[in-house]
């Protein structure tokens, strides 16, 4: 079906033959078999699509994209991995649903297609979730298998109103109470909310926002993850007073119906500049300088999450993770690699981000590039970056989300007492993991108020 | 001004009143019906943060339509194609194969239950969540080398949308009198000559009818366009879903595509208006 | 009634081709589907395992609170709007009808919110049930009725769902409704005008009984399209908030696709198959009953 080749394609296959016929034809010149990408339409695709280019520009590898819906991509790779032969040479993972692929068996090591393969010392390896240990079942960085390298960062961090809080004489906060006393300031509803928060429920919305709560306040999903000891912690005296606090800015410094807000609305209330504080991904900044799609442009800042005085910040993660699939010949697994292998490198990530996408190498962070007023949330991902926490490495983890979803949906809606939520979500989540067969427990129900 | 007598007065006050009342419903439904269309409409010539304000007025822009068809990751057009040949294909199969199997069940004395279970059947498939089916057929036109191809997709809207035609066109099919059949039959018709010259003209409003919906669900349908087709075959539905960002829905740009995306439907329906309304109408004969 | 004589071969040639469709490609997903129903499927080192484990995933589904939602969301949810849908689409087809040649443009004009893909609709409407910005809620200001919570508030949201499926999917009953009108034998209805019965009876009498075969086909037909609502839902609400506007095929899609639970999700699904083909079935054998 040449005639309705994607445009992608169409584009590379022209700037290959390009190449070919050029005299400054390099060297490596299409030493490697063409590849496909699966990937899912973002924000950053247009800066992913370019570096893609750039490489076959460089190599004169042929690279083809096939770009998908969100909710979409999932199904294409797990279509894929799970027939004789996958038609994708590279999986672009979302840091959801990574678990599956790494239990599945269906990555293969990168350091089996090529033994001297190593990551780039620069690359984040964002709370280790780049090896997984088949032995113990684990994301393990110590005895585990390198299986991905990442390509997207896409972490949380604080967006609020710079201008207000110059105004206001306001200071950037440390901690939550720090935090709570600025919203407070600014909060003038309905024009202008608090702080907004994504208590909505869906496939995973609320868990996502509270987890940086719960981190940042000592509290965990399980006792050691990384041990392979899956004891429930949720219903902690930690994670209570973090789902307290979460509950506080709600009714305090949120909306009518913080129930029902969810990502959408929180940018929306931000780029219409109708809220002070909003969490949200990295990937949403690049709509609020944007005069198109905000009216707050250049008004929008960046900080760090806050947390619990004697606790790290801990900026939840849903980056995307490139890995290789066990099911293809060997010849296009060396394909794949090679494009792995040239994107971590500094130069390449800095051009990345140059062409608008959002790399993974403290060599951006730490660029020129960095510190550009327009990329002013650079500096914060720096810091940001090795405190982002993972939210479980288990494939249960999609039924436990679900779990968590409603039980703290139902909360924040005021259906039921905190404490009887964290006990009843802890009963739940250990139900899900006993009948999995992981080594669990739990703590005692926590005592009501 | 010939009526004067009271009683014709009043019999052209109550037509009055019965247009008045029938119009008045009728243009209540259309802004109903057109109030969302309408705002979708305009939503494509808005930016975002227009969209986004509620603002009354505002400067129409054409950026949503040349990203939507010309933007850098942009396949739409591609995407129309495959939607056209996807959609007329499987409409066509569906509404042959549909056709001539509730015939045979209708008309040709099978057995009650064979009849009972076809119909059964259609019904159950058809009760079936797509998300269960779409994993299953990869693997099966995987298997037989026509993944990623426009023959799967229509082979599977076709089987997917089999079940309804059938079901529509049977009982459109029940209401055909029989007399005129027989008739038909004793003046020597053959079976084709039956079907062309009695059957089909009768029951033309609901071969019209169950065309149409049988074209726009499939032209419309989602979780199993996307299980079995690639970038390059992809189908509108598919292309859209792309703008429902993990991090940010492209509402202008949505809107855009999904007003290009109905205007074929739109023009069929505005050209094939004529042929749509006489097939409505041409069972009135009877 | 004596029956048409057609040659066998005819029978069996016009009947083949959907009958290999139906086998070929329906009766191998739907035999996977009852099949995983039973098991527990496992994927390690990148192969697949299957454990059968009986009634299992059956009995859990008594136990599933979310399953149980969904159904009681989908039920409302199938029953109110496939009713209004019917109803409307069928006075407006009546209307149409009783207008004439000049409701061509409104035959048109109606049908078009089905052409929308339900994945717009539902982006679409969420954002004009916006609380803040919504044009409903900007309407409703003007009007000085004030602003309401269409999509935040458990009680008020399934109504908003179902305001949403009835503006998207009335079309559908108007249209084959439409062509049931249409296709009234005119005699009877002229004989009976002649007969000076008011416009009320003549509905009563001799329209709805005609009209009573296609209206039964368009309600069952509209109902199992409802109940494999999706689309719409899926960015509307997601099913909130909590559990407002859970519906069955959400639930199915989480467990089956999301949580990767094929043998759960086909528990789900084969279940709701065989109540919801149960109920339609008893449905046809009254409609016959009464229709002889």
């Amino acid at each position: 079906m040449i005639y309705e080749m994607h445009r992608i394609r169409a584009a590379l296959a022209a700037t290959v033959a390009a190449c070919a016929l050029g005299a400054a034809a390099p060297a490596l010149a299409a030493d490697q078999p063409p590849i496909t990408v699966v990937i899912n339409q973002s924000p950053w695709l247009d800066g992913f699509a370019g570096i893609v280019e750039r490489y076959v520009d460089e190599t004169g590898n042929e690279v083809t994209l096939d770009v998908n819906p969100y909710a979409g991509s999932l199904e294409k790779q797990r279509n894929a991995v799970r027939s004789a032969e996958s038609e994708y040479d590279l999986l672009i993972i979302n840091g959801i649903f990574y678990p599956e692929m790494y239990h599945g068996g269906f990555l293969e090591p990168l350091t089996n297609i090529d033994p001297d393969f190593k990551l780039d010392p620069q690359i984040y390896t964002y709370d280790d979730t780049l090896w997984f240990d088949p032995e113990t079942k684990t994301v393990n960085s110590e005895t585990g298998d390198l299986l991905t390298v990442p390509v997207n960062p896409n972490i949380t961090m604080m967006f609020y109103r710079q201008d207000l809080y110059e105004e206001n004489g306001l200071k950037i906060p440390e901690t939550w109470d720090e935090l709570l006393a600025n919203a407070k300031v600014l909060h003038n509803p309905p024009e202008m909310i608090g702080m907004l928060q994504r208590a909505s429920r869906s496939t995973i919305s609320i868990t996502w926002d509270y987890w940086p709560y719960l981190i940042s306040h000592g509290g965990s999903l399980f006792r050691d993850e990384a041990g392979g000891d899956f004891f429930v912690t949720i219903n902690s005296p930690e994670a209570l007073d973090a789902l307290k606090t979460y509950l506080t800015f709600a009714k305090e410094v949120g909306p009518d119906n913080p129930a029902s807000m969810e990502q959408g609305d929180l940018i929306q209330y931000m780029v219409t500049g109708r809220t002070a504080h909003a969490i949200l991904p990295v990937a949403a900044q690049a709509q609020m300088d944007d005069p198109n799609k905000s009216i707050v442009p250049g008004k929008v800042g960046y900080m760090q999450i806050p947390h619990k005085e004697g606790y790290p910040s801990a900026p939840a993660l849903g980056h995307w993770l490139g890995g290789i699939p066990k099911n293809i010949p060997a010849e296009r697994k060396k394909a794949a690699l090679a494009f792995l292998d040239w994107f971590q490198q500094p130069e390449n990530q800095i051009a990345y981000a140059e062409m608008g996408g959002s790399p993974v190498s403290a060599a951006a962070y730490e660029s020129d590039f960095a510190d550009r007023p327009e990329n002013r949330y650079m500096p914060v991902m720096r810091e940001a970056s090795p405190t982002a926490r993972r939210l479980w490495t288990i494939p249960e983890g999609s039924e436990i989300v679900s779990v968590l979803e409603i039980g703290l949906n139902r909360t924040v809606a005021g259906e039921i007492e905190p404490v009887d939520a964290l006990n009843q979500m802890a009963a739940d989540i250990e139900k899900i993991v006993a009948d999995a067969g992981y080594k669990t427990g739990r703590l005692p129900d926590l005592a009501a108020d | 001004m010939t009526a004067t007598t009271p009683a014709h007065r009043r019999r052209a006050w109550r037509a009055t009143r019965r247009a008045v009342l029938l119009n008045g419903a009728l243009i209540a439904a259309t802004i109903l019906t057109l109030g969302p269309f309408l705002w979708i409409a305009l939503a494509s010539f808005k930016t975002q943060i227009v969209l986004l304000m509620g603002r009354v007025t505002f400067t129409p822009v054409t950026m949503n339509y040349d990203e939507v068809l010309f933007g850098r990751t942009s396949t739409f057009a591609s995407n129309f194609v495959n939607s056209v040949i996807v959609a007329s294909v499987s409409t066509v199969l569906v509404m042959i194969v549909g056709f001539l199997a509730g015939y045979s069940l209708i008309r040709m004395r099978w057995p009650k239950f064979v009849i009972n279970l076809f119909l059964l059947w259609a019904l159950l498939f058809n009760l079936v969540p797509p998300v269960t089916l779409a994993g299953a057929w990869y693997e099966l036109f995987r298997t037989i080398h026509l993944g990623n191809d426009h023959v799967a997709l229509i082979l599977a809207h076709t089987t997917l949308h089999l079940p309804m035609a059938l079901w529509l066109l049977s009982s459109f099919l029940r209401d055909v009198p029989r007399e005129l059949e027989e008739a038909a039959l004793i003046d020597g018709a053959g079976f084709t000559k039956l079907l062309r010259r009695v059957v089909v003209p009768v029951m033309m409003p609901g071969i019209v009818a169950t065309a149409v919906l049988v074209f726009i669900f499939s032209w419309n349908e989602f979780p199993v366009a996307l299980a079995l087709t690639n970038n390059t075959s992809a189908t509108v539905p598919v292309g859209i879903a792309k703008y429902a960002q993990e991090n940010e829905i492209k509402y202008t740009q949505m809107a855009a595509a999904s007003v290009l995306s109905a205007i074929p439907a739109l023009l069929a329906l505005i050209f094939g208006q004529r042929f749509i309304v006489k097939g409505l109408t041409a069972g009135a004969v009877k | 009634m004596a029956r048409l004589k057609h040659g066998t071969a005819a029978r069996t040639l016009s009947l083949l081709p959907a009958l290999l469709f139906l086998v070929l490609l329906s009766a191998l997903p739907l035999a996977n589907l009852f099949a995983l129903s039973f098991a527990e499927v496992n994927w390690t080192g990148g192969t697949q395992s299957w454990r059968w484990v009986g009634f299992e995933n059956y009995q859990a589904l008594a136990s599933d609170s979310l399953f149980h939602a969904g159904i009681l969301n989908t039920l409302l949810l199938v029953l109110v709007a496939t009713s209004l849908q019917v109803a409307i689409g069928l006075a407006l087809a009546l209307m149409c009808s009783a207008v004439g040649r000049k409701s061509h443009a409104y035959r048109t004009l109606f049908l078009l919110p089905i052409l929308i893909p339900g994945i717009i609709i539902g982006a679409i409407w969420r954002l004009m049930y916006n609380y803040q910005f919504g044009i409903i809620n900007q309407v409703l200001g003007y009007l000085g009725l004030g602003q309401v919570d269409w999509l935040g508030s458990a009680s008020l949201a399934m109504w908003s769902v179902i305001i949403v499926d009835v503006w998207h999917w009335t079309p559908f009953a108007f249209l084959l409704l439409l062509a049931a009108v249409e296709s009234l034998p005119q005699d009877v209805v002229e004989a009976a005008k002649i007969d000076g019965a008011t416009p009320y009876k003549r509905f009563r009498r001799i329209t709805l009984p005609l009209l009573w075969p296609a209206i039964f086909v368009t309600f069952v037909f509209r109902a199992i399209i409802a109940f494999k609502v999706f689309d719409e839902v899926y960015l509307l609400t997601g099913g909130g908030p909590g559990t407002a506007t859970e519906v069955i095929s959400f639930t199915i899609y989480q467990r089956f696709f999301i949580q990767d639970n094929p043998g759960y999700g086909s528990a789900m699904s084969v279940t709701v198959m065989f109540v919801v083909a149960l109920v339609v079935a008893v449905a046809m054998t009254r409609q016959r009953a009464e229709a002889q």
